[in-house]
């Protein structure tokens, strides 16, 4: 037991949270189903919106617009696939409530906002390599079937999936900071499904003050980074709004985590 | 060690815990008694840093659980036996307990072994009976090899050669000079593994005292007297009810004496020539010292002619 004193000021901390949030990753089997659905769907998402792609280039009354880049199809697609890539990250946190694991964890660490971060630390790389991977995937999906209106120049598509693995990766935090807030999965699926999806058509819908009120929306801004467009800001402000939407909902998370009981 | 300093926890209106101070010390097991919705639960929750008090402090090792530097390495607990991910193995829930408190990964082929779970270890934890899952809590509790231990109801769900071995493990835990605090409903259970008891209910302290205390603040501890010389019998009955003792005469030949001792008795009768052909003290069980302490403490009981709580 002396022994145990002695050497119990060494490991642990926030490098011990992080290792065993990785372990728990990666020893359930739902984070491999979750990847290998999001795999599906963006494949899946990419060959249809290369074959419209193509449609509306071959249809005269369809609008024309011309040739594509593969990465640019993949980019397109996480509007649509984001929530399934996002169910990792939600699981992260929910699937703690949900089972009861909870109370176990806060016991290993008890220090909430240290629990909360090494959650984050954990998603970061993987929602980064889970984005990559499945926009390389995407455009790889698309190309094939955009023929010749479509291009692969590969740096450039390594460029963009590398932006949507950035943009997994911070909406992977602010999933992880709802999920902290409503603990319960259902809960925390439709707000993140509202606020990046529905939300932004709502308010394109409405136009005018709704459509530049919905410009600071996290799925508009991450857009906007992913496609470095330069208008209405830059692809860095995009980015800056999306880590900042992502900052708000940490905090919150780790404000409701230390403020109740577990 | 254990330190609660005018704990309290607050539901709303309801109070759950209610200004309770008190120590658990390393060295012997310490059975935490009381009541359904007594608070136990909620102690150890505070204690654990999982609930936060309203009012006071829980100390372990002299500070708060959330102040401790890999609190596994200090404290070990089993509180919920399901707090488990179910498809998660039981190997890979410990790797990952190990790995946040900086605890060597062959501890938990250890535990296991322990525990008698190296058969099922790479099975999901879903899977596993409520025994199992018992026996998976408390290989996470022996984990971090800690010098205080809190086990929340442990040998629910358990069969007996598991109770046993509970028993044995808490008693080995304690003479191995760590503090165990142990709870449960179980009396003849408690009777047999606790040296000291903690009784609470409704949030309130009880009792803190020796389990061997406990018991002899029983009013039913009694005497049974049994001559063949009844009118000696009788005057024997007067003498101790002059004396301030409950006499009840059971037969001609046998009464029981309350609130006396089997030393008063027995040189009274000497003293009146009483023959006696028994004289023998009746000793309260841990269960009915138990009852008459939280009989007015009972949050979801019978109603008390039915229960017969007072017995």
């Amino acid at each position: 037991m002396t022994a145990t004193t002695r050497t119990a000021r060494r490991g642990g901390g926030l490098p011990g949270a992080v290792a065993a949030e990785w372990t728990k990753l990666w020893s359930v089997r739902s984070t491999w189903w979750c990847l290998l659905g999001a795999a599906a769907v963006m494949a899946a998402v990419c060959a249809q919106l290369a074959v419209s792609h193509v449609y509306d280039n071959t249809h005269p009354d369809r609008p024309h617009p011309g040739v594509e880049s593969a990465g640019e199809v993949a980019i397109s697609a996480v509007g649509l696939v984001q929530v399934v890539m996002l169910a990792v990250a939600m699981t992260v946190i929910t699937s703690e409530y949900s089972t009861g694991l909870i109370r176990s964890t806060l016991l290993w660490t008890p220090v909430r906002r240290r629990l909360l971060l090494a959650k984050a630390v954990v998603l970061v790389p993987v929602m980064f390599a889970v984005g990559t991977v499945l926009g390389l995937l995407g455009a790889g999906a698309a190309s094939p079937l955009l023929g010749r209106w479509g291009t692969f120049p590969v740096p450039d598509v390594i460029a963009d999936a590398m932006a949507v693995g950035t943009y997994a990766a911070v909406a992977g935090v602010f999933t992880l900071g709802v999920g902290a807030v409503l603990r319960s999965a259902v809960g925390t699926l439709t707000t993140v499904f509202l606020v990046l999806m529905v939300l932004p058509t709502l308010l394109g819908a409405v136009g005018g003050p709704g459509e530049k009120a919905g410009r600071v929306l996290p799925s508009v801004a991450g857009d906007h980074f992913m496609r470095g467009d330069a208008h209405p800001y830059g692809p860095m402000v995009g980015l800056a709004v999306t880590v900042g939407w992502a900052a708000i909902a940490m905090l919150a998370g780790a404000w409701v985590l230390h403020r109740r009981d577990a | 060690m254990i330190t609660l300093r005018g704990l309290t926890k607050r539901y709303g209106e309801t109070t759950a815990v209610r200004d309770l101070s008190l120590e658990v010390l390393p060295g012997r097991v310490t059975g935490f008694l009381g009541p359904n919705g007594a608070g136990k639960s909620t102690t150890m929750r505070m204690i654990l840093g999982l609930d936060r008090p309203t009012a006071g402090e829980a100390l372990v090792c002299g500070r708060p659980y959330a102040a401790l530097r890999n609190p596994l390495r200090r404290v070990g607990a089993l509180l919920d036996a399901k707090a488990v991910h179910a498809g998660r193995s039981a190997r890979a829930h410990l790797l990952a307990m190990a790995r946040s408190n900086g605890i060597p990964a062959r501890r938990v082929g250890e535990v296991i072994d322990v525990v008698g779970l190296t058969p099922v270890a790479r099975k999901r934890a879903g899977t596993f009976s409520l025994g199992m899952s018992q026996r998976l809590g408390i290989a996470g509790a022996l984990l971090g090899d800690p010098e205080v231990l809190l086990f929340d109801e442990p040998v629910n769900g358990l069969d007996p050669d598991g109770v046993r071995w509970v028993r044995e493990l808490a008693r080995s835990l304690a003479d191995e000079g760590r503090t165990v605090l142990v709870s449960s409903h179980l009396m003849s259970e408690m009777q047999l593994t606790a040296d000291r008891l903690v009784v609470i209910g409704k949030g309130r302290l009880l009792a803190d005292a020796p389990i061997a205390e406990v018991i002899a603040g029983s009013s039913r501890n009694r005497v049974v007297v049994r001559s063949p010389d009844t009118d000696r019998l009788r005057l024997l009955a007067d003498r101790l009810t002059a004396a301030g003792m409950t006499v009840e005469r059971v037969s001609a030949q046998e009464m029981t004496v309350w609130e006396g001792s089997v030393e008063a008795v027995g040189d009274l009768a000497h003293r009146l020539a009483v023959p006696l052909h028994r004289l023998e003290e009746r000793a309260a069980s841990l269960e009915q010292a138990y009852m008459e302490l939280t009989a007015e403490s009972v949050e979801f009981g019978a109603p008390a002619a039915a229960g017969g709580a007072g017995r």
